[in-house]
């Protein structure tokens, strides 16, 4: 055999040790080049992690506090997100070394690559765990520490309005930079941390209420030196204290502004001007909120008075109609007036006064000729029967003043079923911490259990109901679809409502309440009778599909205690 | 290549009588053409210029003279340039090509001597890469460009846009459809010319070629339509141009790109430029919407647009036309900011054919120069020694019409050869024999075959039943030679040779049956030579050793037979060494298969290798694996034995 | 012998030296250090010439030079061209060369005998440079570079080039110029000979920072080991200790 040399291979030397490599860019063996070069230069050796003690999450910046157990994946990411040269390098490997979880110390082992995987080089890097707070929970622990604060407020009996509020504040997220909530006499104090929040939900008021506004600050301090002052501010809204429904008796020289409109007239929508209607002729008006604010009046009567009437006819004038609204001459006479009359006397009723008007028949002009039937139920105000402590009122020539003002159809027979309602509302989530749990969980509203448990919950019956025969007020909230095992499950005792709330809020059934204007005529019969059919239903595609993840689990929660 | 005179939608009718489409490239002399890279590692030693494609040099002044020749130093800085070297050869064409460019301007220039010459081969050839890439540049198989060409003897070629004919017309109608082009339409031809591009829009509604009632008499006079002197070609009915603030001030691209990038920007301006945006949108549209009588009679719109501006004009709610209408085209060429000037620019540019003159032998020789390029996989070569006149033509693509029906068919043969599909190659013989030259046509060059005829490449693929047929039946010649290595021989293939000299030939010619590398594709040419043997000279020109009858196969088969029985014992041994002397193969069917695995092996070393014939395919293996293989094959060879005998 | 030196903490002394056979031209500097090396190495063989290139102190990049003659670029002033003139000796030619690639010491890299020139330089400069330094002129790349100056060294006795120089170009480039070629490093393992290396046919002054391999390597190229090899090794043993241990 002979011998055939291969063919040349071209090495130069080593620079340092001599030996003969392929020429590369440093000229150096790789030995040689890893004993010089350093790869891990740049990379920091020590570095630090935010740990929040109190929900015990890692800090991963720039935002974000997850929850990573420890030597887990998650804390490993947080930890090589820290470093700043590794983009440099090739990461090939990276692990925890175990150390102990009080000595605030995390060790991580690296195995970084550079110049294409000829050097390696295994390095160790400590993490200090420095312990503080998120924001989440700074926000939560610094209670007091709010720097602004908006009091809403409505001089009204009841809570619908705020009920409303909730929902519109919750659909447009307003809630967001709160604070905290609290309920006050007559209205909600809403806490912020900064001046700008406030005044952001003060304008979101003001774009969805009738409202007015003022400010005043509190000094805190002052440096006289840089000419700087710490203040709290305070914004005091007042909401129009008439509500939807509300019978309004305007004083006379403003009605003649609102282009001659008869004083006596029903409030039928509030956005954030108020509408008014005069029901005996169809005319309307519209109140902005600064104008109602020049003179303020206040509403005659209001839901609480109303009165429950049978319809017996209707005669339309469809020549006058306005929008959805149709004028009618009604013949109305009060509800049970014909078929409960004997059994009331056989009880020996005393109320002679009542008992003589009970079979009489009103004739009234009303401007729900569209909606009512002969037959019907209706709730109007019954003005002959009332005495109003209004000088508005009083300077009414009385010929004018109708008998009746009917104000909306009442379906009492679908009432009496107390149906389980197929969807549910959400409410500003329970401040965290707040030591208790309130009877309702119902959110900002009610939540201290008001001063009458019994009243707020009627209050939130009436607002659902509402909101079930008003459409347009449904367009401005999210309602969600109660979950079909939850709805299935029917309650198995009849208690009162505040049981069944106490339960849980899954789903929320109409119920029955005691002392409402709709209960006064509560009738043995009642289970002979149909439902209405025209009742309005909630459709199914108004509704939303998930309800918030959070609310939930604190309603699970509610229901393991 | 300069923009005629003529109107494309009036060409002189004497001109386009004579017109043939061009169905090659239309392009320079292959004076660029260089021989293909040749990896110089190989015989480069201390007395070589690793350069210039590995020259060996006898003594150092040899080489050192070589080293300051131009030729040395043209590579060199081709080189550096990260293009090809060039051979001597063609390094003294592209000289003489350069004088002859030169010979008209740079006569002021012949004292300074060829030095220049590299300098401005080096620069021409820079130009030509960093020229932007023009429709000529990209040949990509099929040619396709922008402009197709018409030839028209006896030197003059007419380009025009493809565009301007209807859409998918195939490349054989593109004269009728020329000629259609000529057609008087009553009432002209319109086009709609939209350009839109960083906020500026111009359009415009133009007739191209006047209606004939303008001219009645000349339509009387003949179908050639001739333009009066002050009538303008081109009538412009309606145009517009308008501009909207909408691209970011010296940062390019336009408001909703950015947008959608980078997430909506809040400035001023952000909002000011995606109203302009918006108001661009609508203005055009509007546009559209009031010229849309006009434009639904164009039957061309030539749209110019980004592909997010091009939204603008179709696919919307009330649009008057859809991305698929055969009317719309974009402009075949580069244009400019939109502008009314560069809209008439544009309609110049549409209108005026494109005009070269070469004669038919250029015509012909850049064809061929073509035809050669073809092959090559990937064509860097032809662009990097583009030919240096400044106004290259673009290759118009096109073979001529036959010769692609000679290569297709081919192909197809020589793909049915390879396949072993014998049915349809009998019918295609058949069929096609006649125009393709026969069995024993030599394969054209541009296949990249090998073999010189159809019997070698199906011997060398080891298809027997082709081989046998073709022996048989389709009367191959297997006395041709094999062709020498294509670098060497040109392609050329020599035919046979005479008696006389027949001795020293015996060396280097291979013929049909060497090819063959299994005994059964052996044994086939030695049937047929004792079967016919006076057809070929099969003995001598054709290599075959010896013929093979009827009768002596039986006898072989005896033969086995006997020593079979005699040997059963000592099987294993004398198997062995019977398989080296390769006295009698086994004809089991397991061995075969390996012996078919390993010639198809060995034919496509071959094929790579180009050298002689290598009859195994362990060729290329060290010692060790070589006895290794051998070993395994004697073992499976006595197993298969060992079957037979049993079930004998 | 090569000696270690650095030029103001700069290990690049090719950049502010030019040495030949019969002159050295060594950078103004404020100490005399550098100077000083050569001076010792040097002093009574060949003459030592501190100046300036046009003003600059890059003159071993911007002039190329053999025995026979010295090249400076079109920047040099008249007055240094003087100073030049009266401190070389008779016999050295000197030449100021316009020419487009101004830094003469990049591109053209030369022995007594013959010289590597970029492949661009004007056909005037090759002239000039066959005509003053008295040699064969080659165009010519080292490693696909083109600044052969800089990265190939060359003197009478043999020549090192940039470590990438292929073997086949190693061969052909050394029976071109007919001396042995070595493909090698200065400066701990920078590819930029010419920068760390200057050289003659007796001595050669090597940045500091290069390494007791590289010069063995650098001697064994240019032959600069004494006639006695053992006393070599012995000194390059006791370098690769002091290296080393």
């Amino acid at each position: 055999m002979e011998f055939v040399p291969g063919p040349p291979v071209h090495r130069v030397l080593c620079a340092d040790c001599g030996t003969p490599i392929t020429p590369n860019s440093a000229n150096l063996c790789v030995a040689c080049l890893r004993n010089t070069i350093d790869i891990t230069e740049g990379i920091p050796k020590q570095a630090s992690v935010a740990f929040c003690r109190n929900c015990e999450r890692f800090f991963s910046p720039p935002q974000t506090w997850t929850q990573a157990r420890p030597e887990s994946s998650e804390l490993l990411a947080i930890c090589l997100k820290k470093l700043k040269g590794l983009n440099k390098v090739r990461l090939t490997d990276a692990h925890f070394i175990w150390t102990e979880p009080h000595s605030k110390r995390l060790r991580v082992s690296l195995t970084i690559q550079k110049e294409n995987t000829i050097l390696e080089q295994t390095f160790e890097i400590e993490y200090l765990v420095q312990h503080g707070q998120c924001p989440d929970c700074a926000r939560l622990a610094a209670k007091n520490t709010w720097k602004a604060l908006v009091q809403v407020r409505q001089k009204v009996p009841h809570k619908r309005t705020f009920l409303y509020l909730e929902q519109l504040i919750l659909k447009h997220n307003a809630q967001k930079d709160t604070i905290s909530i609290k309920e006050v006499k007559d209205g909600l104090d809403f806490f912020y941390s900064s001046r700008t929040h406030a005044l952001k939900m003060v304008d979101f008021l003001n774009s969805v209420a009738p409202i007015r506004s003022k400010s005043s600050e509190q000094l805190l301090s002052s440096d006289t030196h840089s000419n700087t002052a710490n203040f709290k501010y305070t914004y005091s809204v007042e909401i129009v204290p008439i509500c939807k429904d509300d019978l309004v008796c305007i004083p006379l020289k403003q009605a003649r502004s609102l282009s001659n409109i008869s004083p006596l007239t029903v409030c039928v929508r509030v956005g954030n001007s108020i509408q008014l209607i005069d029901p005996q002729s169809l005319q309307s008006c519209e109140i902005p909120a600064q104008i109602y604010w020049r003179a303020p009046f206040d509403s005659l009567a209001a839901v609480t008075d109303l009165v429950e009437f049978t319809v017996l006819d209707v005669d339309l004038d469809h020549s006058r109609q306005k929008g959805k609204f149709v004028m009618a001459d009604a013949q109305v006479a009060l509800s049970g007036a014909f078929h409960s009359s004997s059994a009331e006397n056989s009880n020996n009723m005393m109320d002679f006064e009542s008992n003589g008007q009970a079979n009489q028949i009103f004739h009234t002009r009303t401007h729900l000729g569209a909606i009512l039937q002969p037959g019907d139920t209706a709730l109007g105000y019954f003005l002959t029967n009332s005495n109003y402590n209004s000088d508005h009122f009083a300077t009414l020539p009385q010929s004018r003043i109708p008998d009746i003002v009917l104000v909306k159809k009442a379906y009492p027979n679908r009432r009496k079923k107390s149906k389980a309602r197929n969807w549910r509302l959400r409410s500003i989530a329970k401040e965290a911490g707040e030591e208790g749990e309130t009877s309702s969980a119902r959110g900002a509203i009610g939540r201290m259990g008001g001063r009458d448990q019994k009243k707020v919950e009627e209050d939130y019956e009436l607002f659902l109901r509402e909101l079930e025969e008003d459409p347009e007020l449904r367009s401005a909230v999210n309602m969600y679809k109660v979950k079909d095992d939850v709805a299935m499950v029917t309650p198995v005792e009849g208690g009162t409502a505040g049981v069944r709330r106490g339960k849980g809020r899954k789903v929320q059934y109409a119920m029955d309440i005691d002392n409402t204007v709709a209960s006064t005529t509560q009738l043995p019969e009642e289970d002979v009778k149909e439902e209405e059919p025209d009742f309005p239903e909630v459709k199914l595609n108004e509704l939303l599909e998930d309800f918030d993840e959070m609310t939930l689990g604190q309603d699970e929660e509610e229901q393991h205690q | 290549m300069q923009t005629s005179q003529h109107h494309v939608f009036s060409l002189p009718q004497e001109l386009l009588e004579t017109l043939t489409p061009r169905n090659l490239v239309n392009k320079e002399p292959p004076r660029a053409s260089s021989p293909e890279p040749v990896v110089s590692a190989t015989n480069s030693g201390p007395r070589a210029c690793n350069i210039c494609q590995g020259v060996i040099f006898l003594n150092v002044d040899e080489q050192r003279t070589h080293f300051r020749s131009d030729w040395h130093r043209y590579n060199v800085k081709t080189r550096l340039a990260g293009r090809q070297t060039v051979n001597e050869a063609s390094f003294s064409q592209l000289v003489e090509g350069l004088e002859d460019s030169l010979s008209g301007s740079a006569s002021s220039e012949d004292d300074d001597e060829d030095s220049d010459a590299v300098n401005s081969l080096v620069n021409k050839a820079k130009q030509l890469i960093t020229r932007s890439p023009s429709p000529d540049s990209s040949s990509k198989n099929p040619p396709v460009t922008a402009l197709t060409w018409f030839h028209s003897p006896p030197s003059t070629q007419i380009g025009i846009y493809r565009a301007l004919l209807p859409l998918k017309t195939d490349p054989t109608h593109y004269l009728d459809e020329l000629r259609n082009l000529q057609r008087p339409v009553t009432t002209g031809r319109k086009w709609a010319m939209f350009m839109v591009a960083g906020g500026h829009f111009a359009g415009a509604v133009v007739r191209v070629s006047p209606a004939v009632e303008d001219e009645e008499d000349e339509v009387q006079s003949g179908r050639k339509k001739k333009q009066k002197k002050p009538k303008p070609d081109a009538e412009v009915f309606l145009h517009k141009t308008f501009h909207r603030y909408t691209t970011r001030r010296k940062q390019g691209g336009s408001q909703s790109a950015n947008d959608n990038a980078k997430g909506p920007a809040k400035s001023a301006g952000a909002l000011l430029r995606r109203y302009g945006e918006q108001a661009l949108r609508d203005d055009i549209r509007g546009l559209l919407l009031e010229w849309a009588e006009e434009i639904a009679d164009c039957d061309r719109i030539w749209v110019r647009a980004s592909t997010s501006n091009r939204r603008i004009f179709y696919n919307y709610e009330g649009a008057h036309w859809t991305k698929e209408d055969p009317r719309l085209r974009g402009f075949p060429f580069p244009t400019r900011r939109p502008t009314q000037s560069e809209l008439s620019r544009c309609l110049l540019e549409l209108t005026r054919p494109k005009i070269s003159h070469f004669t038919e032998q250029e015509l012909l020789a850049q064809d061929e120069a073509y035809l050669a390029s073809l092959p090559k996989a990937r064509p860097i070569l032809p662009s990097a020694s583009h030919p240096m006149e400044k106004e290259k033509l673009p290759k118009a693509p096109k073979l001529s019409k036959d010769e692609e029906a000679i290569r297709e068919k081919w192909s197809r043969l020589l793909e049915m050869v390879s396949k072993n599909r014998v049915e349809a190659l009998k019918a295609f013989l058949e069929r096609e024999g006649p125009s393709l030259g026969g069995p024993d046509a030599p394969i054209p060059e541009w296949t990249n075959e090998r073999k010189g005829t159809i019997l070698q490449v199906a011997v060398s693929a080891g298809n027997e039943e082709i081989t046998c047929w073709l022996l048989e039946e389709g009367n191959a010649d297997p006395t041709i030679a094999v062709p020498l290595s294509k670098t060497q021989g040109e392609g050329e293939h020599v035919r046979e040779l005479s008696e006389d000299d027949e001795g020293p030939s015996k060396v280097s010619r291979r013929t049909a049956y060497d090819l063959a590398k299994t005994k059964a594709l052996r044994d086939i040419f030695r049937r047929v030579a004792a079967a016919q043997p006076d057809r070929w000279d099969w003995f001598g020109a054709g290599h075959v050793p010896s013929a093979l009858t009827q009768e002596m196969e039986v006898e072989q088969e005896e033969k086995k037979k006997v020593k079979r029985k005699g040997l059963r014992d000592r099987v294993k041994e004398r198997e062995a060494r019977e398989k080296e002397k390769e006295k009698d193969r086994p004809k089991t069917p397991e061995i075969s298969a390996t012996t078919k695995v390993t010639t198809s092996a060995a034919s496509n070393s071959n094929r790579l290798g180009g050298a002689a014939g290598v009859t195994e395919g362990i060729s290329g293996l060290t010692p060790e694996m070589r006895a290794k293989v051998e070993r395994e094959r004697r073992a499976r060879a006595a197993e298969a034995r060992l079957n037979t005998l049993g079930r004998a | 012998m090569a000696t270690r030196i650095q030029f103001e903490n700069h290990s690049d002394i090719g950049v502010f030296a030019k040495l030949t056979n019969s002159y050295c031209l060594a950078a103004i500097q404020g100490s005399t250090n550098f100077y000083s090396a050569f001076e010792s190495e040097l002093g009574d063989v060949v003459p030592i010439v501190h100046t300036s290139i046009g003003g600059t102190r890059i003159i071993g990049r911007l002039t190329a030079g053999n025995r026979h003659g010295l090249l400076v670029p079109s920047t040099t002033t008249d007055q240094e061209l003087q100073h030049l003139r009266n401190s070389l000796p008779d016999a050295v030619a000197i030449q100021r060369v316009e020419e487009r690639l101004s830094a003469l010491g990049n591109v053209i890299a030369c022995n007594d005998y013959v010289a590597l020139v970029h492949p661009d330089v004007d056909r005037e400069t090759e002239e000039i440079i066959a005509d003053v330094l008295k040699v064969e002129v080659f165009r010519q790349t080292i490693a696909n570079n083109v600044l052969v100056g800089s990265y190939c060294a060359i003197t009478n006795q043999g020549g090192l080039v940039h470590p990438q120089t292929s073997v086949q170009d190693q061969d052909e480039l050394s029976s071109l110029l007919q001396i042995p070629l070595v493909a090698g490093t200065v400066n701990r393992g920078s590819d930029v000979i010419g920068a760390g290396l200057v050289v003659n046919d007796w001595c050669a002054f090597t940045g500091l920072e290069t390494t007791a391999t590289e010069i063995s390597v650098i001697e064994a190229a240019f032959k600069l080991q004494g006639q006695d090899s053992g006393a070599v090794i012995g000194e390059m043993r006791d370098s690769l200790i002091d290296n080393w241990a």
